[in-house]
């Protein structure tokens, strides 16, 4: 189903006014939540860049935004923004004259998510200090916005979302399955078409931020939803569509940084489980005493799971498959089936924290600097944890709904490949009984 | 530039001088006494001035465990401080000296030791009487 043939979504999407609103609010937000990791309380709990961040924000992302709308938080996502307006030399449409940044093409062997699994890593393995101290969080979300500025001025487009962003490259993982997606409506018309507008700019908007030939999209995976396009396609050929829950998963990935994402992700998930939500003292321990032994120990074990264990006991569920093609290949695309399991893996430990932790929004929003207001009343709101009833029925749903759906996922990718999914089945099989354990 | 430009800009200027302006400024304008395990610098400030007669609003906030805080020479019930949560106290001194206010809740090993200072100036007639 076409949504941009319904007019009023065609022109709000056109207009760059209500993004440019929405961009301020977001900016706004983001400017305000750094401030309050470097002003406000020192105890996270009470703090608004800990709780509106790490309980607010993901919430909304990882329970919502990539489920439902793929990259539709990369569409409102504020980070990028000053660093583009400085590289364009406009907020809105293109100006007369550009300005003289270096404007380098970034670099080939860059031009994959190998960067951004790196920096996910690098979040991932200090990410008991970042979750929970403010000062921290703080510095982490102004070095976004900083290295977003200086690549804008170095490099072409939206560098840091494209190659960077630690947060980008898994929304585009498991934004193939979003039931939401920019395409085109008549390939012949962007072959005939001249310039290619959407993809160099024209004086009605500015080339794909995200590198991205329209034409030639296949899968959600690196298209932001920015919405230049739409407004560049002299041919009105760009169409925003719903579609069935995981439609690109059908054409499985080729690609070993993509692969590789899959299994950070779902080995990150399965970790996270056991460091925040286990009752091992020992380990949080570990995970949270930064630059000693013990967590020398666990950033080593971290790394050791996901790039050894998860994938080599793939690759040996895998091995036996007899086929002709080459197993990097098989390996590859056989992954894919990790894609929705991810996905729920994150939702279930989302649930988790999410509403054991949702109480203390309302008190921070009173109080967002920690200076004592009480602007709606519900500063002094206890901690309350919300829906308990429904955890874990919730979570067992999740899980047991993924690995369904990582089995059907599995069959279409191991008929593409003439292989068995049986391997791959129970690969994901054992992981979510894991995965039920940590959680339950 | 056209005018359309224009006014994106300005708004984008002002909103982000308001969010780094605005808070900062209300944060510099309140002063609060942060309360840390002794071990982590007790409290900070801690040594306060106060006028013989003029209360002393005090804000308190913990920035680690519960703490608790009296004074000395002073008949007061002990006011607990909570984690991230701002304690509001006023005092009223009526005779200068110097004294001493502490932790009331164990608070860590050198519980003990977490104390403070306030010097309260001016003469004792300054009170009025009732």
């Amino acid at each position: 189903m076409e949504l941009t043939h319904i007019p009023f979504i065609k022109n709000a999407l056109k207009n760059r006014y209500p993004q440019l609103a929405v961009f301020i609010v977001m900016l706004v937000g983001y400017i305000f939540a750094i401030l309050a990791g470097l002003i406000g309380t020192p105890v996270g709990s009470h703090n608004f860049s800990i709780v509106f961040v790490w309980i607010a924000w993901w919430a909304i992302l990882i329970l919502i935004a990539v489920p439902f709308f793929g990259r539709g938080w990369c569409a409102v996502c504020p980070i990028p923004l000053p660093g583009e307006w400085l590289q364009r030399g406009a907020i809105l449409s293109p100006p007369d004259k550009r300005p003289k940044w270096l404007n380098l093409r970034v670099p080939k062997m860059f031009r994959n998510i190998w960067l951004q699994n790196i920096s996910f890593l690098l979040l991932a393995l200090f990410s008991s200090v970042l979750l929970t101290t403010p000062n921290i969080t703080g510095i982490v979300l102004a070095a976004m916005l900083f290295a977003a500025i200086g690549l804008s001025t170095v490099f072409e487009r939206r560098a840091f979302c494209r190659y960077l962003c630690p947060v980008g490259g898994f929304i585009g993982l498991y934004s193939q399955t979003a039931p939401i997606e920019l395409r085109i409506k008549d390939k012949q018309v962007c072959v005939n078409c001249e310039g290619k507008p959407c993809y160099n700019g024209s004086s009605a908007g500015y080339g794909c931020p995200w590198d991205v030939f329209p034409g030639g999209l296949t899968k959600n995976t690196y298209c932001g939803l920015c919405m230049e396009c739409i407004r560049t396609c002299p041919h009105d050929n760009i169409a925003v569509n719903l579609r069935p829950f995981s439609a690109d998963l059908a054409k499985p990935t080729t690609r070993m940084d993509e692969a590789f994402k899959a299994f950070i992700m779902l080995g990150s998930a399965i970790i996270y489980a056991g460091v925040l939500l286990g009752p091992w003292g020992m380990l949080k321990d570990a995970a949270y005493n930064v630059g000693s032994g013990a967590w020398f120990i666990y950033a080593a074990v971290f790394l050791a799971i996901i790039f050894i264990v998860l994938p080599g006991l793939f690759t040996l569920g895998i091995l036996n498959t007899k086929n002709t093609l080459p197993l990097k290949h098989r390996f590859a695309s056989l992954s894919t089936a990790l894609i929705p399991l991810g996905l729920v893996f994150w939702v279930a430990f989302s649930l988790s924290f999410v509403l054991t932790n949702a109480s203390y929004i309302l008190a921070a929003l009173s109080d967002p600097l920690g200076l004592g207001w009480n602007l709606f009343g519900t500063a002094n709101i206890a901690w309350q944890p919300m829906l308990t009833s429904i955890l874990a029925p919730a979570q067992t749903l999740a899980l047991v709904g993924g690995l369904i759906w990582s089995a059907r996922t599995a069959q279409k990718a191991a008929s593409e490949t003439h292989t068995s999914p049986i391997p791959v089945i129970i690969y994901c099989f054992i992981l979510t009984a894991v995965m039920l354990w940590l959680l339950l | 530039m056209k005018r359309s430009e224009l006014l994106s800009r300005l708004i984008v200027a002002v909103a982000v001088i308001g969010v780094v302006g605005a808070p900062l400024y209300l944060w510099s304008r309140t002063p609060i006494i942060h309360a840390r395990m002794a071990e982590n610098g007790g409290w900070s400030p801690d040594v306060l001035q106060a006028e013989v007669g003029k209360p002393l609003h005090l804000k308190i906030t913990s920035d680690d465990v519960v703490h608790g805080f009296a004074v000395g020479q002073m008949d007061m019930q002990s006011v607990d401080i909570l984690p991230g949560k701002v304690a509001g106290i006023t005092l009223t001194f009526d005779k200068p000296g110097i004294y001493t206010f502490f932790c009331t809740r164990w608070c860590g090993l050198n519980h003990w030791r977490m104390r403070g200072t306030i010097e309260v100036t001016g003469a004792s007639d300054t009170i009025p009487s009732d």
